[in-house]
């Protein structure tokens, strides 16, 4: 469904890259994550395959349709919801969604059932700009969804959500990719990642260190832990042991003899953990 | 299916359109300029005296003959009853707007003036008196007063009022339309328009469409308020619809140039010198300097409306300076275009 060939971009139109070699392909009905710290060329790889940015060097299909002379009707087929939420303040939720279903030649989605589904259903005729930051964000994204797109791009869908709804709308992805939709994940949450995605990218500095399912990512890299909370000189502390290194092993048994364990876990390394050893980078922003 | 295409682009064409006219009627800002000319209208009206009906003021002294009373008060307000010349005089030095009328005794009139009145008037005031002159002779034929709203060429603060209101406020069609661009670049939903299936010249044309029809609802109704009920509306609308033609490039480029809605009307009012510039200048130059202002749409547009105002203008004359004005446009397209377009991108 997309294919993206030695992708390139500078802002600035000189050796200074945001993009540089970046290559990689999804297929029908396929989610991939693109997962890398701020900054990494996330949401410039989606700007490209968006069409909201120019193709300066390299090749990228998108549902068919070459992206270097995009067609307007090819996003009759494509859903696009944005890192930073832009909806028509001075419309209704309502409004916001009747205005941009109206753009469509196919069939599109009741705007009233898409706004229940991320919990607007009490604001559905309350402006925009009257709305907190989570809930313009949610309308952002239920707009993308209004032409029931057969390519999703989703830019940090859920950062910035709380828990809860940041809940809802994994949800709403995984129903929409049960249901055949292929999905471009942007993030630098590894637990949506992980949850959503078939595979995932690592970005870093505009090129992708790696790319694998996040399960074959775990057994090749990852690494049983021990997570310990016990007493020390009268306070509580806290610490990790890897099982697979002998002198965290050791660490781990100095700390079972002669502290007063107070729990004990064992976890495994989660997609951040491994991240951070394949890349040398940290995740979070 | 070429039927259904051409019918679905005219219908998101008018879509961004109705968006953008939606939002100007939610923005106090947007709003007051939609409202302003309609506003500026009244306001010059309540200062002109003389439009639409007249209110000559007159006054006159106790014992003037009583047809005369009786003829000007077809006309104008009379107040009767002043004692004598003096009183008359001193009535008339009063600041208000009010001609003293006096007959000698060879027929003639005497007109007491204060020099405050409004132009115009005291030449009504003439015409009216030489219309009883004529009628009270025998067979010289009161008909010739023929009182036609526009031969009596009064106030030119009407009459060059209304071109000024009407070609001044044909920018506001364009400050509308930075306002609604600045507001789409400021929330970046002009992003979510690229990401669905308009074109984007559709998205311009939409846009570009309020610029047009302002102009000429504002138009129109400053020329009502201002009593002009009876000049050449397609004429009216053909100057209207060219100078909107650069109000609305001047205004896409202000919007795309913007970051915010203050410097974008900022940058739209730098327009306003030039046209306030070639108006004064068509109104106050001797003719053999108007060549100075040649280079100004609005100084053709003003030669226009100026000629349909008072129905001196022919469609020849009309069609020229609109051809005049929309290659003036042009240029002025040539010149902006491209960082239009760049804008947008
Ligand atoms: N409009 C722009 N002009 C110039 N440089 C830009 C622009 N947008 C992004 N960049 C630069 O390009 C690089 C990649 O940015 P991008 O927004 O793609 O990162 P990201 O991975 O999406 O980060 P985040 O997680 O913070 O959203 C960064 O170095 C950024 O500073
Ligand atoms: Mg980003």
């Amino acid at each position: 469904m997309i294919n993206v060939d030695d992708l390139w971009h500078s802002y600035s139109h000189d050796k200074d890259y945001a993009l540089k070699n970046v290559s990689f392909e999804i297929s029908k009905g396929e989610a991939l994550g693109f997962l890398g710290p701020s900054g990494a060329g996330k949401s410039t790889t989606q700007g490209i395959l968006t069409g909201l940015l120019p193709l300066q060097k390299g090749k990228a299909v998108v549902g068919g349709y070459d992206i270097s002379k995009p067609a307007r009707e090819m996003f009759n087929r494509i859903g696009v919801s944005f890192e930073q939420s832009n909806v028509y303040g001075k419309l209704t939720a309502l409004e916001n969604l009747e205005f941009y279903r109206k753009l469509f030649d196919v069939p599109t989605a009741d705007p009233r059932s898409l706004l229940k589904w991320v919990g607007l259903e009490k604001v559905i005729n309350k402006r925009a700009e009257e709305f907190s930051k989570g809930m313009k964000h949610r309308l952002t994204f239920v707009r993308s969804m209004l032409n029931d797109p057969d390519i999703w791009f989703l830019d940090e869908p859920t950062t910035g959500l709380d828990p809860a709804i940041a809940g809802q709308i994994k949800d709403i992805i995984k129903e929409k990719k049960a249901g055949g939709t292929t999905i471009f994940l942007t993030t630098h949450n590894m637990y949506v990642a992980d949850e959503i995605c078939d595979r995932v990218a690592f970005i870093v500095d505009g090129e992708i260190k790696l790319i694998d399912s996040p399960r074959n990512l775990k057994i090749k890299y990852g690494e049983r832990l021990v997570d310990v909370e016990f007493i020390d000189e009268g306070s509580l502390q806290q610490a990790s042991f890897s099982l697979k290194d002998e002198k965290e092993r050791n660490a781990l048994l100095d700390v079972i003899n002669t502290k007063k364990i107070e729990t004990m876990h064992t976890r495994e390394a989660t997609l951040e953990q491994i991240f951070i050893r394949v890349t040398g980078r940290e995740l979070a922003a | 299916m070429e039927k259904n295409r051409t019918r679905s682009f005219f219908k998101k064409i008018l879509l961004v359109t109705a968006r953008d006219v939606k939002v100007d009627l939610r923005q106090a800002m947007a709003l007051y300029m939609l409202l302003a000319p309609f506003l500026l209208a009244l306001i010059l009206r309540a200062f002109i005296p003389a439009a639409g009906n007249t209110t000559l003021n007159t006054a006159i002294i106790k014992d003037a003959d009583t047809a005369l009373i009786l003829y000007l008060e077809q006309y104008a307000s009379v107040e009767k009853g002043l004692e004598d010349e003096d009183a008359l005089k001193s009535r008339i030095s009063k600041t208000d707007d009010i001609f003293g009328v006096i007959g000698e005794a060879d027929g003639s009139f005497r007109i007491i003036e204060q020099g405050n009145e409004t132009e115009g008037s005291r030449q009504l005031l003439e015409f009216l008196l030489a219309g009883y002159s004529s009628a009270s002779l025998p067979g010289a034929g009161g008909a010739e007063i023929k009182i036609s709203e526009l031969g009596w060429k009064v106030s030119p603060l009407r009459q060059y009022g209304a071109s000024f209101l009407v070609l001044f406020m044909s920018m506001i069609g364009g400050m509308l339309i930075a306002l609604n661009l600045i507001e789409e670049k400021m929330y970046n939903t002009i992003a979510a328009l690229n990401v669905a299936p308009i074109a984007k010249s559709h998205i311009v044309t939409g846009k570009a469409i309020p610029g047009f029809i302002l102009p000429v609802i504002h138009g129109f109704g400053t020329l009502l308020i201002l009593g002009y009920s009876s000049v050449d509306f397609a004429k009216v609308t053909v100057v209207l619809l060219s100078v909107a033609m650069i109000s609305v490039i001047i205004g896409f480029t202000a919007g795309v140039t913007s970051s915010e809605p203050i410097s974008g009307i900022a940058s739209m009012k730098s327009v306003f010198i030039p046209i306030a510039a070639s108006i004064f200048g068509a109104i106050f130059l001797n003719e053999k300097w108007h060549v100075l202002l040649f280079w100004s749409p609005y100084y053709w547009a003003f030669k226009s409306m100026d000629g349909i105002l008072l129905q001196t203008a022919g469609w020849a004359e009309i069609i020229r300076n609109t051809t005049i004005i929309l290659a003036l446009a042009c240029i002025v397209f040539i010149l902006l275009g491209k960082k239009i377009r760049r804008g947008l991108a």
